[in-house]
């Protein structure tokens, strides 16, 4: 059996475009998380996707578990292991018992829609959420940019393990993050059934797929990304965007944006983070 | 009147998926297809604190482009129960489609969407309440032919109405006004 060991890195691995892999007996797939020391919501459901995604393949696929106890719990906690447990996903440790505080105010754990009735749902309470620490106001745009890639996922995606989301904020760095994870087509297939996208590469369709009006369908749309970065520029935020071989981090105040090639992964995953005002209820608590 | 509530087919105060905007479409087009020519349909946005650009064009975007081409009906269509998020995505999202829709809220009628050129001429009607082409035209300084095409255009997306009133010189000519929402309510089920 040749498989393949994902090293998943110590900070924030979906984060990065270049992912560790190199070849293993041990399954066909082997997501090593041993150094893994912090995760964000983009990490939590692109490992969620891509896990599930390989095992609904009919791979088998382990998950080495984080050396860390504090992250072993968090990823416990956040109800990754109770998702790759439920698509077959082995583990090398059994999950811990956990206890599960009250904390809805700064985050939603790891949730999988797999209809537009699920992300409905999901929406209303990452709104709920969101109105605990910025304004009426900016929940509402928050909300909006949450949709937009939510529609993406959901509508354009159509991926055979539906989609992961997730939220968190970040008291001590101010932010919060809304992540969102799919195994369907990708970008660059969505947007070349558009004749006019046919001949992109998956770096260029990541590029496209940012421009107003870019869209895979023949009408006249394609202006949710677009107006996800138009939305998140007045918070000081990012957003990372990969889908298969494609990166881009896009730095949102003052719209630096950066593509390239990276670790192919099923489908695509994507995050926003914002900075939230200090003087909000939830840092303040 | 017909009232149709977008909340009751929604049921949160998030609205966020094509799934659940197209839902929402079918179901205002059932009403607009079965509404008499002469009821104004009145979409109310009560309870819809926050919608997607997505959700949006799927619902109203592409209502209102139905509506222009002539594939639903003739009723005018006024929007109400705005806040100031939902009035700015419908703006947006009609902006991009050049379509208009009359927003009426606190006894005010605002145009929504559309171009600088029909928010000038709704504006414009506004101000006179009631008029003839020929005089928004003079009002604004146009030809009568520009602006029988702006008030065609408005007239059929709904945010206008006219009555016949043939001069006593001969000819034809018709009365524009923006319509308003009446006191009855006949609410479909939905």
């Amino acid at each position: 059996m040749c498989g393949v060991r994902i090293r998943l890195g110590s900070n924030e691995p979906l984060h990065h475009p270049y992912i560790d892999i190199a070849a293993t007996d041990e399954a066909d797939a082997v997501f090593d998380a041993t150094h893994m020391a912090f995760a964000s919501p983009l990490d939590l459901v692109g490992l969620t996707s891509w896990a599930s995604a390989l095992r609904a393949l009919g791979n088998a696929v382990l998950l080495i578990s984080p050396q860390s106890g504090d992250v072993r719990n968090y990823l416990a906690r956040m109800n990754v292991i109770s998702h790759l447990e439920s698509f077959g996903v082995a583990l090398d440790r059994p999950a811990p018992n956990i206890h599960r505080n009250d904390r809805t105010r700064v985050l939603i754990e790891v949730r999988h829609l797999s209809d537009s009735d699920d992300v409905e749902e999901f929406s209303q309470d990452a709104l709920a959420l969101l109105r605990q620490h910025i304004s009426r106001h900016d929940a509402a745009v928050a909300s909006k940019i949450l949709g937009e890639l939510l529609d993406n996922a959901t509508s354009h995606a159509k991926s055979a393990t539906g989609v992961f989301v997730c939220a968190q904020v970040y008291r001590h760095g101010h932010e919060l993050e809304l992540a969102v994870a799919d195994a369907g087509v990708g970008v660059q297939t969505h947007l070349a059934r558009n004749p006019k996208y046919r001949n992109l590469n998956e770096v260029e369709a990541l590029e496209a797929a940012l421009l107003p009006g870019v869209s895979g369908t023949s009408e006249a749309r394609g202006n949710g990304l677009s107006d996800l970065l138009a939305l998140t520029s007045g918070y000081g935020g990012k957003v990372v965007l990969r889908s298969h071989g494609g990166h881009a981090l896009v730095t949102t105040v003052n719209d630096l944006r950066a593509f390239q090639a990276g670790t192919h992964i099923p489908g695509t995953c994507a995050a926003v983070r914002i900075g939230i005002p200090t003087s909000s209820p939830g840092n303040m608590a | 009147m017909y009232r149709f509530a977008v909340f009751d087919v929604v049921c949160r105060d998030v609205a966020q998926t094509r799934p659940l905007g197209l839902r929402c479409r079918e179901k205002l087009e059932a009403l607009l297809a079965e509404a008499p020519e002469d009821q104004v349909v009145v979409v109310s946005f009560d309870g819809i604190d926050v919608m997607s650009g997505s959700f949006t064009d799927e619902f109203l975007g592409k209502v209102i482009t139905a509506k222009v081409a002539g594939l639903t009906g003739r009723s005018p269509l006024l929007i109400t129960d705005l806040n100031e998020e939902t009035a700015e995505e419908i703006e947006l999202c009609l902006g991009r489609r050049k379509m208009p829709a009359v927003w009426v809220q606190g006894g005010t009628a605002r145009l929504l969407g559309g171009d600088e050129a029909l928010k000038e001429t709704f504006d414009a009607g506004v101000r006179r309440s009631e008029f003839r082409a020929s005089q928004l035209a003079e009002d604004l300084g146009t030809t009568a032919q520009n602006m029988n095409n702006r008030l065609r255009r408005l007239l059929d997306a709904g945010t206008l109405v006219r009555a016949r009133h043939d001069p006593s010189g001969g000819g034809r000519e018709f009365l524009y006004r923006v319509p308003e929402i009446p006191e009855e309510d006949v609410s479909l089920p939905q």
